[in-house]
């Protein structure tokens, strides 16, 4: 009988991140173009906003896992990024770059950890929102574009 | 779809249950969140004094055939205005003495930041150490039917029952309903207590759209700055009308008379939204520093606490002065943080009182200067026959918004109807926390389960 080689795990695995990669960075073209359709708010703003409601998303994923820990650590790093992103409202919109690619960060180390469970796709499609934005942001910072009204 | 049918579609049932779970979640969020302000913003209304408090001022002589006034001050605080603007009422008059008692030895914060150093405790008034008062004026105080306070109330219910006259003024009538002062008469206070006070005390008659409610010997009056009404109309009572018209017309108050004693009835109206904003979402507040000048008049002092932080939220006020006491124009012992090196950083620094920055005092000046703090003299504007709280509650409107202006003014039932304000139309900055947290709350409750359900 002619042995049958197992499939390898690894590419399978690259598919599963590419499609919510692809469709995070859509996403993210589509969050760093936001500020246009909402043109009576500063861009600083509505970027606070959307970094508000994606930060806070892993206190819903944490409830939805149950252990207390796991609440009290993802509330309270959401926490941090609604006051990061409540300072970029008035202060400088490097903070806003700061709060989108460390929240970057935080998916990549969630994707990679698991510490939350059942997040499913969700960590790498955040993870490319973020750092688009994130780069997208300081492109305009450095070209001079203004963030405040 | 009725709930029989939901449970013979489970699929339906979950549907259900992670929505119900989501706005669940949302909603304890945004209130989390919400009550978390209102907890800081209570807090900070009476903030705690210096430890390192001075002791008590000694006692002046008193001068024979005055009529004595005492300022009762609560433990756990008290609304500045409350209290020192009869304070200062009685105080510009010859034929009062005026001093202030509190339970134990320590400081008494002041609504909004302020602190004082009391010239007397109840011991000592019980001791026959000072005069017995004539006129005892309870401003509202925190936990007024609290455990704690209840040496207090026995000692107003014993100077009542002296003979004393009881003045008491906004809230204060919650203390004196909780002594039992007020059973089986008619009462006044702050417009937003009358409905919860009627639920308590039903045996009171609350009285609505009222300065001051006069019953025997006991005059309560509306919030904050009615009490200079019911202040100004005892120094009528008792030293004459020509002397409460000549302190009236000396403080300018708009539209009083001394025979006044109605005004419109205010109740919560969606006006009132900017202060709710602005009250559960105290967080970036601007910090001012509020500098206190010798002679500093005391309804000068307690309207910028009460105006820039205790009746408004709008700030964090700190008082800084050349030292770490300031004596008031009669006589009050106030505390402030000395402007030195260790002073705390503010993002502005307002004088009260002082028409002329070169009145100041040079060090302190200087120390101003070195920090890159422009004085602000709110009132080097304000025009002759204008009461203090004008000149102020124009600069808060003009560095916060007018809604909080307008709605600081409805707080210490202060009529608007003649003032020009200038500023922004609205408190962007507790509304922008607002949107934050609704956007985080909507992100926490909703999102992780459209996350479960759909694949990108």
């Amino acid at each position: 009988m002619t042995p049958i080689s197992a499939p390898a795990p690894a590419p399978q695995r690259e598919q599963s991140i590419r499609v919510p990669v692809l469709w995070g960075l859509a996403f993210g073209a589509i969050q760093a173009a936001s500020p246009l359709a909402l043109w009576w708010l500063d861009q600083a703003t509505v970027q606070a906003l959307l970094l508000a409601l994606i930060a806070a998303v892993y206190i819903g994923f944490a409830v939805a896992d149950g252990r207390p820990q796991v609440i009290a650590v993802e509330s309270s790093i959401a926490g941090a990024f609604v006051v990061l992103a409540a300072a970029g409202v008035t202060g400088p919109a490097w903070l806003l770059v700061l709060g989108y690619a460390g929240h970057g960060l935080k998916d990549f180390w969630q994707e990679r950890r698991h510490y939350v469970a059942g997040t499913r796709w969700w960590p790498p499609f955040c993870a490319a929102v973020d750092w688009l934005v994130a780069v997208v942001l300081a492109i305009e910072i450095i070209a001079g574009a203004g963030f405040h009204h | 779809m009725t709930t029989a049918g939901l449970a013979r579609r489970p699929g339906g049932v979950r549907r259900l249950s992670r929505a119900v779970r989501g706005a669940a979640l949302c909603g304890a969020c945004l209130a989390g969140v919400a009550a978390a302000g209102a907890v800081v913003s209570s807090r900070a209304t009476y903030p705690r004094p210096r430890q390192d408090a001075p002791g008590r001022p000694a006692a002046p002589p008193a001068p024979a055939g005055r009529i004595v006034v005492t300022v009762v001050l609560g433990p756990r605080g008290s609304v500045g205005t409350d209290a020192l603007g009869p304070y200062e009422v009685f105080a510009r008059s010859p034929a009062f003495l005026v001093y202030t008692v509190s339970p134990g030895r320590a400081a008494s914060v002041l609504s909004g930041g302020l602190a004082l150093v009391p010239e007397h405790s109840l011991e000592d008034v019980d001791a026959g150490l000072v005069p017995e008062p004539d006129v005892v004026v309870v401003p509202a105080v925190a936990g007024p039917a609290g455990k704690e306070l209840a040496p207090l109330r026995d000692w107003i219910s014993r100077r009542a029952d002296r003979g004393a006259h009881i003045l008491g003024v906004c809230a204060g009538s919650a203390l004196l309903a909780a002594a039992g002062l007020l059973d089986g008469r008619r009462a006044t206070s702050h417009w937003s207590n009358i409905a919860s006070l009627r639920r308590k005390y039903p045996q009171v008659e609350w009285v609505r759209g009222q300065r001051y409610v006069i019953d025997g010997s006991i005059t309560t009056t509306g919030g904050v700055t009615s009490g200079i009404f019911g202040a100004l109309r005892l120094v009528g009572q008792l030293a004459g009308t020509a002397e409460a018209e000549r302190v009236g017309r000396e403080l300018a108050y708009p539209g009083w008379h001394l025979d006044t004693a109605g005004l419109p009835a205010q109740r919560a109206a969606p006006g009132d939204l900017s202060f709710a904003l602005i009250a559960a979402f105290p967080w970036f507040r601007p910090t001012v520093g509020i500098g206190l000048v010798t002679g500093v008049g005391e309804i000068d002092a307690a309207a910028a606490f009460d105006i820039y932080a205790g009746n408004s939220h709008a700030a964090r006020a700190i008082p800084i002065a050349a030292g770490s006491t300031v004596i008031t124009r009669h006589g009050l012992q106030l505390l402030a943080q000395p402007a030195g090196p260790g002073a705390p950083r503010v993002g502005r620094l307002v004088v009260p009182g002082l028409r002329n920055a070169s009145e100041l005092d040079p060090g302190f000046a200087w120390w101003a200067a070195d920090h890159g703090l422009d004085i602000e003299l709110p009132q080097a504007g304000q025009a002759d026959g204008e009461f203090s709280f004008d000149p102020l509650l124009r600069d808060l409107a003009a560095h916060a918004d007018k809604a909080t202006a307008r709605s600081t003014a409805k707080n210490t039932e202060y009529p608007t109807a003649h003032l020009q304000l200038a500023g922004s139309a609205w408190p962007w900055r507790p509304t922008a926390l607002a949107a934050l947290t609704i956007a985080a709350a909507i992100g926490a409750g909703f999102l992780p389960a459209a996350a479960r359900r759909h694949r990108p």
